[in-house]
């Protein structure tokens, strides 16, 4: 069975990347037994979700500032 | 015939990549003013470079590759200023064995979906990821807001997978641990 260290690496990476079958079949051994592990890959499921919502959250500057701008930058 | 500095159109910089430029700074400063100094201090930089410019890449490229420098030079400052020691991104073995202390399931973390639209959390959060290592922080920023892919930040930072995997690891259990204090514990 694998060890904690290696469960965790492959919970993050399973967050981005496709896990091969025996990586995902030994996570999913690793995870049935270890509590802590399921925790960690809650959290880190929160997370991601979290920063999707960041990324989605897109700010732009106002015109108004964009024209100040302009003109600090033609006066410089 | 080499396009000099007074056939720059300014508008059109500030027009065509202020609002890109902007995002990815305030994503990685969390602080709006700042990050507008930021872009306004890349466009200065741009114009005083651009006679060097070699016109390799592509102007937006050159640009952000600027900002990138500011961002990082601002990182450094800030973490001049704090006492935490940047020794905690080691990848000595030693200091793996206490990590599963720091992962232990907080009950509270379950709560955070409801919280998502909420900017009070989004601004903890930026502020807790502000409070990583210099590196650390432009490889989490780089996978997790720009989604980046792990083999290209590995190259840019000269990191193996392996280490690549660590550093995200860490990064995480110090958000956690950042973001019980400022927001789960309040």
């Amino acid at each position: 069975m694998i060890d904690c260290k290696k469960a965790v690496q492959l919970i993050d990476r399973k967050e981005f990347e496709k896990l091969s079958a025996k990586e995902k079949l030994n996570l999913r051994i690793h995870n049935a037994m270890c509590g802590k592990c399921r925790g960690y890959k809650r959290f880190s499921h929160i997370l991601k979700s979290l920063f999707g919502k960041i990324t989605e959250h897109q700010e732009c500057l106002t015109c108004e500032e964009k024209e100040k701008m302009k003109q600090k930058l033609s006066s410089h | 015939m080499a396009q000099t500095i007074a056939d720059i159109d300014l508008n059109s910089w500030v027009d065509d990549y202020s609002d890109m430029l902007f995002n990815f700074a305030e994503n990685r400063v969390n602080d709006r003013d700042l990050a507008k100094d930021l872009v306004q201090d890349t466009f200065f930089s741009a114009l005083k470079a651009w006679e060097r410019f070699e016109k390799k890449s592509t102007v937006k490229t050159w640009l952000f590759s600027i900002l990138k420098r500011k961002i990082i030079d601002h990182w450094r400052q800030q973490q001049s200023r704090k006492t935490k020691p940047i020794s905690q991104y080691t990848t000595n073995d030693e200091d793996e064995k206490n990590w599963i202390e720091a992962t232990t399931p907080n009950s509270k973390v379950n709560e955070t979906e409801a919280f998502f639209e909420n900017n009070e959390l989004r601004s903890a959060l930026m502020g807790c990821i502000d409070l990583l290592p210099e590196k650390q922080k432009g490889i989490f920023i780089d996978k997790f807001i720009d989604h980046k892919d792990s083999e290209e930040i590995c190259n840019e930072y000269e990191i193996t997978s392996s280490n690549f995997w660590v550093i995200i690891h860490r990064a995480k259990i110090q958000l956690k641990s950042c973001l019980d204090k400022k927001w789960f514990e309040k």
